[in-house]
């Protein structure tokens, strides 16, 4: 297989684990700060790891170039506030695009999925 | 919209960096403490908390760079980082930096220059409202090979009147006033004009107002406006002026208004008017007074040939009505009328000359290139060890490309400037030195298109020089890697071979510019060397105006006192009066009648029937030394009322009565017409070049000034021993003295010797022969620098060889001719293509020789002997440093 091959599917988690599809975890963080409201970056990194019951051994700092890629799309936004025990900490939160878009991902992904297990089922 | 969001996002980032990155840290240090808190609390040690937050974290590192890179530009970024560092490179070579920047300073600049004349002559458009609706209108006699002529009031009157082309028509005639009232009477330029010329040409009022149409009937035309220029000068500027009234030829204007100072206005003279007044629209049966050219503006969406096709028809009806011009025996002289666009009328005789020297600038430009490129690829080689490790740090091939691109850019950038501050000094210097007529009308001479074609070649230039080398060294950076000092050899060698494609190039573009350059030169020469039928050295001359109310007999009176007085001076040999200065006066192109001969178009040898005709004082012809060649002179017995005289010049007869006696024939200016005598030739003069050394002398009519005097005539006055400027200005002011004695009205003007008459007409050919010359120069002098450098850098390179060689015995001449040999072939394939490039582009200096073939075969063969001069003296020092190696040192490097 070629390197550029390789490309498509770039790792975005820690060499421990399994390698993510670009976008997944745009997703995950989307959908944390759906059911939890506004949350600090470590606060969506906890959350990640427990749904994900470790099976992705997420590297933790590999969420803040997520968290700037979507505040750049405007999906979500950042402001400074304090955390539940008193800390300075930056709170993200969905703006009204991020809300749209969630649909529009969750779809998408249920797509690829779907798609796959196809395929699998198929190849089997 | 998301990509223009997140640009704008980075964008903003680029400028709050500092901010962005504080927070960041503050960000990811409370990340971190929360971490180690909640470890802390599951029970944790101190030490195990910290490690484990920064484990589940991963490479904090890692993470700001990727961060730092996401939020803003990396592109800029390192941008920004390669320019600090060509900086840096800059100053630390400023030799080759000055080298390189001056070189591209003087190719940029040449262009820039000759392109802001183009652009201030050929593209900017003309300083007038519509002025690409404005035409010019001209009667032809095609026939008589007359292409332009002004009209007749009548024939204006009809064409405004009848045709359905044009939203306005305006006409304009020329004249020269004398301006009474001051200390001196002074003769000032002025216009005839009909009051919508004004607005057709969005001309101004500042003080008072324009002139109005209603002026133009007669009797309503003693009303006047000055322009700024002498309203400044002569009337001090005071605003009064409006209102009072002047003297012009002895008749009172009043002045009614003073034009604004940034009013532009020529159809193809050398100066503005001074003086605007109406010209009364009187038609005369005969159709004869009036000498108007005609401006007209094209209707809204009608074409060109719409126009002309209008006015033919027009034309087509007048020459019915009123049989315009023709022959004595009802020949059709071919009356026609010409419509063409004020543009081309203005500055089309000017595209040819303009566009030679834009493109002798652009083979200056390429040159310049080809010589950066050279020094570059030298530059490059004593960088290799740079590149290597730059490789072999991971540098990627575009990364390194872009640090070579971004180093020529900021060379490209201070030679653009550089090359711009030249062309901003040089071509306001240009245009005021240009000897084109339409400079009149230029006001600024730099603008944003000049600046946009300086920082456009600055952008071409960064491409042939920048990227090529950097591709170059690139293939061979790979390998370098690897290598010691093996590979050095085989990659000088490779860079040594495109230099010298890049010198062979040079050469051969300069060879071609010195071959334009040679011709107009040689051209020039041959413009010099023509006979001109008389002798220029040691004459002066001056204009003399008398008022134009004067009447034949006081004009006749005052001039021959005149010459009387000034022909008593010690210092001058023979005075003479003309009503025209051959070769710097434009000549007559009149239609003649020949007695008993019908009239064609053309006598025998294609010797057309129209001719040139002087009225000149007795003397004229010893002043200027034309030889008689048969009969007599004229003398004083050829007086008024005497019979009535003419001489004609050889042309004349060649072309009328071929084979037979000329003397006692008889002609008459125009066609024949009861009342007016027929002239006897009395003698033939040789033929002089009346239209200027590069037009064929016409058939020529001398007649008696006594016997048909003129108001304005111009003095010759040869001068005895030393025309020298001490006794040509002495010579004025007896002049000046002697005319105040006679008239103390009359002003004298324009005095100047004869050669400087002859040169300002040469001026055009002599600015562009300059110009081209300069040009070759720089060009010669640029493939000579480029030659120097590869020789010099070959006998570097080949030291220990020739060390071996002296070694072994070979004689300095040896080694000396081993290294000329080698650039004469250089220069020997940079020549042959030069040839070649000459003779396939030979036609675009058509236009601008004379006199010389096409092909001129001595103006190549000095070309060639120059080349081989210029190449001995650039490779003679390089390899006079070879011849002078010391063997043992030389070796020893080895």
């Amino acid at each position: 297989m070629s390197d550029r091959k390789l490309d498509v599917l770039r790792p975005t988690a820690g060499a421990a684990g399994a390698p993510m599809l670009q976008g997944t975890l745009d997703l995950m963080v989307l959908k944390t700060l759906e059911t939890m409201g506004p949350q600090h970056g470590y606060g969506i990194a906890r959350r990640i790891e427990q749904i994900s019951e470790q099976a992705l051994s997420l590297n933790q700092g590999t969420i803040y170039p997520a968290l700037l890629r979507l505040c750049q799309r405007g999906w979500i936004r950042a402001e400074w506030g304090t955390s539940e025990n008193g800390r300075r900490a930056r709170f993200y939160s969905l703006t009204r695009t991020g809300k749209a878009q969630i649909g529009q991902e969750t779809e998408n992904w249920e797509r690829v999925a779907a798609t796959m297990a196809r395929f699998l089922v198929r190849s089997e | 919209m998301s990509w223009l969001r997140m640009a704008m996002s980075r964008c903003a980032a680029m400028f709050r960096a500092r901010r962005l990155d504080r927070e960041l840290d503050e960000e990811l240090r409370s990340h971190l403490e929360m971490a180690v808190e909640e470890n802390l609390q599951r029970g944790m040690s101190d030490e195990e908390a910290g490690r484990a937050a920064l484990r589940s974290f991963g490479g904090v590192t890692q993470v700001r760079e990727t961060m730092r890179m996401g939020q803003g530009l990396p592109f800029l970024e390192n941008l920004r980082r390669d320019f600090g560092y060509a900086l840096r490179q800059m100053r630390k070579s400023p030799g080759f930096a000055a080298t390189v920047i001056l070189i591209l300073a003087l190719g940029i600049g040449a262009s820039t220059a000759i392109f802001s004349l183009v652009e201030s002559f050929l593209l900017r458009p003309l300083p007038y409202p519509n002025a690409e609706r404005l035409v010019m209108v001209w009667e032809q006699l095609r026939a008589l090979g007359i292409q332009r002529f002004p009209a007749p009031v009548g024939d204006f009157v009809d064409y405004r009147d009848q045709n359905r082309v044009f939203d306005a028509m305006a006409a304009v005639e020329n004249a020269h006033f004398v301006l009474g009232g001051g200390q001196y009477p002074e003769r000032i330029y002025g216009v005839r004009v009909t009051g919508n010329l004004f607005s057709m040409m969005g001309m101004r009022a500042a003080l008072g107002r324009v002139l109005s149409s209603e002026e133009s009937r007669p009797g309503h035309e003693f009303v006047a406006v000055l322009s700024d220029g002498i309203w400044r000068e002569r009337f001090g500027g005071d605003p009064r002026v409006v209102g009072r009234n002047i003297v012009l030829d002895g008749t009172s204007y009043e002045v009614v208004g003073v034009l604004a100072r940034d009013v532009r206005f020529s159809l193809g003279y050398p100066r503005m008017p001074e003086v605007w007044i109406p010209l009364p629209l009187v038609t005369d049966p005969e159709r004869r007074t009036g000498e108007l050219e005609m401006v007209a503006r094209l209707r809204e969406g009608v074409s060109l040939a719409a126009a002309r096709t209008q006015m033919l028809g027009l034309a087509a009806r007048l020459e019915r009505e009123y049989h315009i011009d023709i022959g004595p025996h009802g020949e059709d002289p071919g009356y026609r009328v010409a419509v063409t666009p004020l543009r081309e009328e203005l500055t089309g005789n000017l595209r040819n000359p303009l566009l030679l020297m834009l493109g002798a600038t652009a083979l200056i430009f390429l040159i310049a290139c080809a010589n950066i490129a050279s020094l570059m690829l030298v530059h490059g080689l004593c960088r290799e060890r740079e590149f290597a490790i730059r490789v072999s740090l991971g540098a990627g091939r575009g990364r390194l490309i872009r640090m070579l691109v971004v180093e020529s850019g900021v060379v490209a950038l201070a030679g653009t400037a550089a090359g711009f501050g030249i062309a901003a000094a040089a071509s306001s210097l240009l245009v005021r030195l240009s000897p084109y007529n339409a400079a009149v009308l230029l006001g600024r001479s730099m603008d944003a298109k000049v600046l946009g074609f300086a920082a456009g070649l600055g952008v071409i230039a960064v491409m042939l020089f920048g990227l090529a080398p950097a591709l170059t060294m690139l293939r061979s950076g790979r390998r370098v890697l690897a290598s010691g000092v093996g590979l050095h050899v085989v990659k000088a060698r490779h860079s040594q071979t495109m230099r010298r494609v890049l010198v062979v190039a040079e050469t051969a573009m300069a060879v071609a510019l010195t071959i334009g350059a040679g011709m107009l030169i040689h051209s020039f020469v041959r413009v010099q060397e023509v006979p001109m039928g008389f002798e220029p050295q040691g004459l002066l001359t001056a204009e003399v105006n008398l008022p134009s109310y004067s009447t034949a007999a006081t004009q006749r009176e005052f001039y021959q006192r005149l010459l009387q007085k000034i022909g008593a001076d010690p210092g001058v040999e023979s005075a003479a009066a003309t009503t025209m200065l051959p070769a710097a006066d434009r000549p007559l192109h009149d239609p003649f009648s020949v007695q008993g001969r019908a009239w064609r178009p053309f006598g025998s040898e294609r010797v057309p029937q129209f001719m040139n005709h002087q009225a000149v004082s007795t003397d004229y012809f010893r002043a200027m030394r034309i030889l008689l060649r048969e009969g007599r002179l004229f003398t004083a017995d050829d007086r008024d009322g005497a019979q009535q005289v003419a001489i004609v010049n050889e042309t004349m007869v060649r072309g009328f009565w071929p084979g037979e006696n000329p003397i006692g024939k008889h002609l008459m200016a125009g066609a024949p017409r009861p009342g007016v005598p027929w002239l006897t030739v009395v003698g033939v003069v040789a033929d002089v070049r009346s239209g200027g050394a590069t037009t064929e002398a016409l058939p020529e009519l001398y007649t008696p000034m006594a016997q048909a005097p003129a108001s304005a005539m111009a003095l010759v006055l040869r001068t005895r021993g030393t025309a020298g400027g001490s006794s040509a200005a002495h010579l004025a002011g007896e002049l000046r003295a002697a005319i105040r004695a006679t008239n103390r009205d009359v002003p004298l003007e324009a005095v100047a010797t004869y050669d400087e008459l002859l040169a300002g007409q040469l001026a055009p050919r002599r600015f562009e022969m300059l110009l081209l010359t300069a040009f070759g120069g720089l060009a010669l002098l640029l493939a000579a620098i480029g030659l120097y450098g590869v020789v010099s850098y070959a006998v570097t390179q080949r030291t220990p060889e020739i060390g071996l060689r002296i070694a072994l015995g070979a004689a300095k001449r040896d080694v000396m001719e081993l290294i000329l040999r080698e650039a004469l072939g250089l220069t020997g394939w940079g020549g042959a293509v030069g040839f070649g490039m000459a003779l396939a582009f030979r036609q675009m200096v058509a236009s601008a020789i004379f006199g010389i073939p096409l092909t001129d075969p001595p103006v190549y063969a000095g070309v060639a002997l120059l080349l081989i001069g210029v190449a001995l003296a650039a490779a003679g020092i390089p390899a006079r440093r070879a011849a002078a190696v010391d063997p043992m040192e030389a070796l020893r490097v080895e």
